[in-house]
């Protein structure tokens, strides 16, 4: 039997591509150096070993060669290069994806974009659309923002400010508009690509135009054939992205953000439903209550009786102050009528209560920042899916069970998004690799099989998870995808890998 | 110096906070020294917890002892009310918003309760300073 590895391939395999029997590491070296320049292309392991690995549990692998990119030009001959002798090419602007998509399972060549790929290029106020590079953070972008057009508001994760824009919208992140406007895939209106075969297309609004297009086109995805959803998704396996359009959306003046505490488990699950379609919040984060005790610095957090198991941060917004009192009627009305049907729920406010609380719990609302239970370990890990709404209960109850099986504080981070129209649910790990690597990874994959059997679909997905997944997707997709792969990419050349290609 | 115990229950936690802003103010210090009481707070939807003053030491209990000297009895939003200022503490009594059991016991109990509780919430909610990382020179 030929031995395999955590995501089912075959180890023989990995080492098949020879690459370096082509073409030396020596001409490869000489070669990016003339496209990039020397200051730009590094082979030392000591630039290698940083990219080799992330906060996820997700296996190591050292590439082989580091490029910072300046110019499409340059990219467009690297892909050339690339695809003439099977290098594999793997993108890169901050790596905090925490997926493991970054890691060269293949070997090849880092593109960092964060170093120098990282302008944001034009704003358009009136179609409210930013063109950004994908080194682009979201601290930068907010500071932007706020010193030159005040009035305008990006999504922000719960991600800290050194995270990558781009990388987010492209992998189908959720921020703190999500009730409002959904994954921020959907917030895309025009990317710039290049192709296996260096093709450099522009696609949206903005493929007018035989030379350039014009900053002020890039102002919607339709209403021509789709083709970003080739990109959107595809952890980078069928292009670089060197150019992307985001929306934009106005700055409400008057905000008063909301703290809902749910004293039953799965009280949460009939509040984000009702709360999803009333159409009056920006966003809701729900966290089991571990989450907050971690943020506040305790280690190893426990839930004690009378304690709400789940307590949301509800960030809210209005044009003007009726408009802010009658969203919190409806809100008040919705939690009421709830507890009559028999949940436990009350509301508080949030800037007041997180004053006297611990500002530090501040963290989660005020976005981009630092949320220090992330980080505070050296590994952080979770199954981070897109959730049927009407089976929250069910996961919540399922989760907590798992979790205090494995003796682990449970981390679940729930939303409910674009209206009502469907959830994410989140069970996050942090962990200390080396340490307690081992008990995490299983309480992972025994978390994974449960929200897959309830309908699951998960983000970012490190490739462990596609192999599960494989086995349940159905034929004809697989097959279509399998197809378009091969279509975008006949060499294998971007990231490959992913999703077990 | 004053020694406030880190507990890990979530009222506890905020009173912890609320007690640690003023853990420097020599008036705050000159109140809790040698004050030696135990308060049992139940602050609703919540669970009640005590909190025991013994010479400087400040520490939690994460339920309701029963030879206590003094038992508040608020709801969170009205708690809320009176940290920032739109409610005064004698006004909640009187409406039976907030209940105090135990001042018959000792007359001083009450000012030295409200120096110590709700001043303390008082100035954490009127400081202006919301980010955490700016609050001072150890969270810089």
């Amino acid at each position: 039997m030929r031995k395999q590895n955590r995501r089912g391939e075959d180890i023989a395999k990995i080492e098949e591509r020879k690459i370096y029997e082509k073409i030396s590491k020596v001409e490869v070296h000489s070669k990016l150096t003339e496209i990039f320049g020397s200051m730009n292309v590094s082979d030392k392991q000591v630039d290698r070993y940083p990219y080799s690995y992330d906060m996820t549990e997700n296996e190591p692998h050292m590439p082989d060669f580091i490029v910072i990119p300046e110019t499409v030009v340059q990219l467009v001959k690297l892909v050339q290069f690339c695809n003439q002798y099977t290098i594999p090419i793997v993108p890169y602007s901050t790596g905090n994806n925490v997926g493991g998509l970054t890691i060269p399972d293949y070997g090849g060549i880092i593109v960092d974009f964060g170093k120098k790929m990282n302008k944001i290029i034009h704003v358009n106020e009136t179609m409210m659309y930013a063109i950004l590079e994908p080194g682009v953070t979201f601290g930068q972008l907010k500071k932007h923002l706020d010193v030159h057009y005040p009035d305008l508001r990006y999504s922000y994760p719960n991600a800290p400010p050194y995270s990558g824009v781009v990388g987010n919208a492209l992998l189908s992140g959720m921020t703190n508009l999500g009730a409002k406007i959904g994954s921020m895939a959907d917030s895309i209106n025009g990317l710039e690509v290049i192709t296996s075969d260096g093709n450099v297309a522009r696609i949206g609004s903005c493929f007018y135009g035989v030379e350039g297009a014009d900053p002020d086109s890039w102002w919607s995805r339709y209403p021509m054939p789709d083709l970003l959803g080739l990109f959107v998704n595809f952890q980078g396996m069928t292009g670089l992205v060197t150019k992307c359009a985001v929306q934009l959306w106005p700055k409400e003046p008057i905000e008063n953000p909301q703290l809902a505490l749910f004293f039953g488990l799965t009280d949460l699950g009939p509040f984000l439903r009702e709360i999803g379609r009333a159409d009056i919040i920006n966003d809701v984060a729900a966290f089991s209550v571990e989450v907050a005790k971690m943020e506040v610095g305790i280690p190893e957090p426990k839930r004690y009786p009378g304690e709400p198991p789940y307590t949301a941060v509800i960030p809210m917004s209005a044009k003007t102050e009726k408009q802010m009192e009658a969203k919190l009627e409806i809100l008040e009305d919705i939690v009421e009528k709830l507890n009559k049907d028999g949940t436990n729920i009350h509301l508080i406010n949030y800037n007041e209560f997180s004053k006297l609380f611990n500002l530090k719990a501040r963290n989660i609302f005020d976005l981009p920042s630092q949320i220090l239970s992330l980080h505070e370990y050296s590994g952080l890990t979770w199954f981070g899916a897109y959730a049927p709404s009407h089976k929250f209960e069910e996961l919540i109850e399922k989760t907590d069970e798992l979790y205090h099986k494995h003796n682990i504080p449970p981390f679940n981070y729930i939303k409910i998004m674009k209206g009502g129209h469907y959830g994410i649910f989140r069970p996050i790990f942090r962990f200390k690799k080396f340490t307690d690597q081992e008990k995490i990874v299983k309480c992972l994959e025994e978390i994974a099989d449960v929200c897959i059997d309830l309908g699951c679909i998960p983000y970012k997905t490190p490739s462990w998870l596609t192999v599960k997944l494989r086995t349940k997707i159905n034929p004809g997709w697989l097959k279509l995808f399998e197809k378009i792969k091969t279509c975008m990419d006949p060499n294998n050349i971007f990231n490959p890998g992913r999703w077990n290609t | 110096m004053l020694k406030i115990e880190q507990p890990d229950d979530l009222i506890s936690l905020s009173l912890h906070n609320i007690f640690t802003y003023r853990r420097n103010d020599k008036k705050f210090i000159r109140h809790v020294k040698n004050w030696d009481k135990k308060i049992v707070l139940h602050i609703e939807p919540f669970y009640p917890i005590t909190v025991i003053f013994k010479e400087l030491n400040v520490s939690f209990e994460r339920f309701e002892t029963e030879d206590f000297d003094l038992k508040l009895k608020i709801h969170i939003n009205t708690m809320l009310d009176i940290a920032y200022g739109r409610l005064q503490p004698s006004t909640a009594i009187e409406e039976k918003r907030m209940e105090l059991i135990g001042i018959e016991k000792d007359p001083k109990l009450m000012p030295k309760f409200f120096n110590i509780f709700v001043t303390s919430m008082n100035m954490v909610a009127n400081e202006p300073i919301t980010n955490y990382y700016e609050l001072d020179e150890e969270t810089k």
